[in-house]
Order: structure tokens, then sequence, then C-alpha cells
């Protein structure tokens, strides 16, 4: 592959992260370069998001298409770029989570006070309430998640940035592990393109700043385990995803017909397994809007074992949410709330443009 | 159940909880004429409410904003005082407690809830 693609990939990662800095927050007073750009010219903001991941999403098809043409080292050098670029992003572009982590992480290890008793906004006065969002509500994710989060807070030594910066830097941990775990689940180079370029999967873990990668991590490493016949370390590594992130509680029947296949020492079919887990992990991304609504980055809890599954069709469908989750964005950035008007219409790009992908394809494959 | 209530903000939601859970405990026995664990309830919600103001005092003093603490801690003491004046009204000041197998004891009811409102009225 040539090198002026990458090139242009990564400039179209660069265009992302100088984007996201449109969005840096008024009372975020650490970077002081608030400007009501994105407020005064929606639709221009709306229209270089979706010329920025449409480019995103061309390089990302085109990598897939030319996988023969990448070789290893370079695959990784694609990836060490998407990540470095990716990680001095301004995160609360498309979402304020990274502030939550940040803020519980405090809770605990600032004011040593328990994080799921205490909501961050009983801290009155403190300096990072005025920039982040929903601290009326106790610690949502697992222990194991708030003690992770705990170490790039230590290491920040109280600067917000670095804490920012070093939370981006344990998600680049687990991506790679995902990466590498990915590689070892299956021979072929098309699966890890599928997953570590997937622009969904960078831009919620590397730009938002999601934490769905880290309980990823924990259940690939464990089927990885389970496929090496080391039952004891890969059931500790899926019970430990649970404690990041709950959702993976789903997947215990799965995880627990391998345990006892791996118990019994028969073979287990893996591509069968990926495809259950990725039905398993679909149904609780669909299910969410029970508990609110569906989040785009919650995808990452389905994508990667949809991409394991190697069938074309959950394949094709992984890739058509991949792209309309992260264009259900632009009604936000249309009308910069959270209203009925905005939920709904974020519904309809998200459902609508892999149901016209699916029909299209249907079409095609009968006329 | 007290350790997952650790911090002094923990401390301050433990002890408010565990005083409300034993007055109102102390006011039904009493109501049911229980009147030897009405008194001992009474006295364990007093522990309790004795905690509170050193819980705030500490998160003061490392450095927490503590007025929102400081008004619900008023709340509770005025909730409480209201509660124990009820209360005053319809127990008996002195109470002969004679159970059955043991000797009968005097519980000084009047002096203990009184005593209760005291400790109320100091952290208003």
């Amino acid at each position: 592959m040539k090198n002026s693609v990458v090139f242009l990939f990564g400039l179209v990662l660069f265009s992302l992260l100088i984007f996201s800095f449109l969005f840096v927050d008024r009372n975020f007073l650490f970077l002081n370069i608030y400007s009501d750009f994105i407020f005064l010219h929606k639709e221009i903001t709306a229209f270089i998001f979706v010329i920025l991941i449409v480019s995103f999403f061309a390089f990302y098809f085109y990598f897939i298409k030319n996988q023969n043409k990448i070789s290893k080292n370079q695959l990784w050098k694609i990836i060490l770029i998407s990540i470095i670029i990716s990680i001095f992003s301004y995160p609360a572009f498309l979402s304020y989570d990274i502030f939550n982590y940040a803020l519980t992480a405090k809770v605990a290890f600032h004011y040593k006070e328990n994080p799921y008793l205490l909501k961050p906004i009983e801290f009155i006065g403190d300096s990072w309430l005025p920039f982040t969002r929903a601290t009326n509500k106790v610690a949502l994710y697992g222990p194991l998640w708030v003690l992770l989060a705990g170490i790039p807070y230590l290491l920040s030594f109280g600067n917000y940035l670095m804490i920012l910066i070093n939370l981006k830097l344990l998600y680049a941990l687990f991506f790679l592990g995902s990466v590498f775990f990915i590689s070892r689940l299956t021979p072929q180079k098309r699966e890890v393109i599928l997953f570590a370029l997937n622009p969904l999967i960078i831009i919620e873990t590397f730009i938002s700043g999601h934490n769905d990668i880290t309980m990823i991590f924990l259940m690939l490493s464990s089927l990885y385990f389970f496929s090496q016949k080391k039952i004891t370390i890969g059931s500790l590594l899926y019970v430990s995803s649970i404690f990041i992130k709950y959702s993976s509680l789903i997947a215990l029947p799965v995880y627990g017909f391998i345990f006892i296949n791996s118990l019994r020492k028969k073979k287990i079919d893996w591509p069968k397994v990926f495809t259950i887990l990725f039905y398993c992990m679909f149904l609780v991304f669909v299910l969410s809007f029970i508990r609110e609504e569906i989040y785009s980055w919650y995808a990452i809890w389905f994508l990667p074992f949809g991409f394991l599954s190697k069938n074309k069709k959950i394949v094709y469908f992984c890739l058509a949410f991949s792209i309309s989750l992260l264009l259900g964005y632009v009604p936000y950035l249309l009308l910069q709330s959270y209203s009925k008007l905005e939920i709904y219409s974020k519904m309809g790009i998200i459902f609508l443009i892999p149901l016209v992908g699916y029909c299209f394809m249907y079409l095609k494959k009968k006329l | 159940m007290r350790y997952w209530y650790f911090g002094d903000f923990g401390a301050f939601e433990y002890n408010i909880r565990e005083s409300d859970k034993y007055l109102v405990e102390s006011k039904t026995l009493f109501e049911y004429k229980q009147y030897l664990l009405a008194y001992n309830s009474l006295q364990l919600s007093d522990q309790y409410f004795l905690k509170i103001k050193p819980a705030l005092l500490k998160a003061q003093k490392d450095g927490k904003n503590i007025s929102e603490k400081n008004t619900i801690m008023e709340s509770e003491a005025q909730k409480h005082i209201e509660v124990l004046t009820d209360l005053e009204k319809i127990v008996p000041s002195t109470i002969i407690w004679s159970p059955e197998n043991s000797t009968p004891s005097t519980l000084k009811s009047a002096e203990e809830i009184n005593n209760s409102i005291k400790i109320r009225n100091k952290v208003l």
C-alpha cells in the first residue's frame, strides 16, 4: 500500500482532531479556546462532520478491499497512527462520559468517598462540576472500572488534561490488546482490519473516550485463553468483564457453555460461538433503550463478535450499523439539544440506513 | 454495612440513616407500649445521631464543602424533635417494666426523651 494513502488517512484523522476542538465547553477552563461556532453554524458543523465521517469510512472500506496489499507492519503503523492522532482530540465532542469517569475516580481517590453512594454534585464547589454532565448520578459502572480509572487519575498528579490523556492511553492498551487477541482468534487479516480500523470503534474509544473497549478486551482475552485450554484464567477474565460493564453478563450462558465444553475437553465451534455472542451483545444493545436510549458506543459490544463470526451477512450488518450510528449524531449537531425530535431523528437514521442497505442488497440479488 | 459507607460523607449518611431507623423503631414500640425495647431503640438512635456532626466536621477539615449537608442535618434534627415532642405527650414519664421471669426495672422515659431532644437541639 502506498504511503500517500496512509498519509491521507492520517490527514482525515487530523481534521477530526481539529474539528473536535470546536466543541470545547464554555466552562472547560483547562483549555481556553471556547468558540461558539457550533452553535452559530449548526448546519456547517453537521456538514463538516458528515464529510469527515464519510471520508473516514471511505478509507476504511479501501483498507478492507486492499487488505492483501497491506503488510503486517503497515497495518500496525496505520493502527498506531489512528491511536496517536485521535488520543489528543477534545473528548466531549459527541459525549461527556469521559468527564464522568474522571470525576468518579476523583470521588473515590481524592475525596475518599464511595462513588456508588455519593453523587459528584454533592461535592459543592468542585472545579470539575461546571463542565461535567450527569453529576446527579452515582457511579454507573462496575467496581473494577472505578479501580482502573483510579490509575490514570493518580498518575495525572492533579492535572486534568493529563487525566484525559491517561484514560485514553489506558484505552489504547486495551484496544491494542483486543487487536492482538482478535489476531490470535482468527488467522485472517480481514477481521483485524475490520475491528482495528473501524471508524466507530476509533471515534468512540479514542475521541469520545468510552470505556467499552475495556470490557471487550476482557471478553476477547477470555475467549483466547479458553481456546488455549486455560480455563481458570479464561473464566477470571470473563468475570472481570462483568465488573467493568454489566452488559457482558448476558453472555454468561455462552461462556458457561465454553467453560463446560473446555472442562469436558470437547471441540468448540468458534465461529458459531462468535455468532451467538454477536446476537447476545446485539440484544443488549437494542434493549438499552429501556434503560436510557441507544448510544452509538454500545455498538462496540457486538462489532468484534460480528466481525469474528465470518458470516458475510452479519459483517455487512455491522458495517451498516457502524455508519448509521455515527451519522446518528447529525440531528444532535443540527439541533444542539437532547429533544424528542433529536432522539426520534437519531433512531430513524440508526435503523433506516441498515434497512435501506439490506433492501438494496436484496433487490440487487433478485434483479 | 458500615464499611460500605466509608468516607466522611459516607459516615454522615450512615449515621443519619441509622438514627432515623432507630427513631422510627422506637416511636412504633412506644406506641405499642413495648417500653423497654422502645427505650433501647431511642438510646441507639441517640448514639448514631451524636456521630453525625463529628463526621461533618471531619469532612470540613478534609476540605469538603459541608453547607448542604449541614442543612440536611438541621432539618433532620428538627424533624426528630417534632417526633420526640409528640412522643413525650403519649408516653408516661416513668415506667416500671416488669418482665415475666426477671426483676422489674424503672425506665425514666420522659427523661430519656428529653435527653434525646437536647442532643438534637445541640446541632441547631
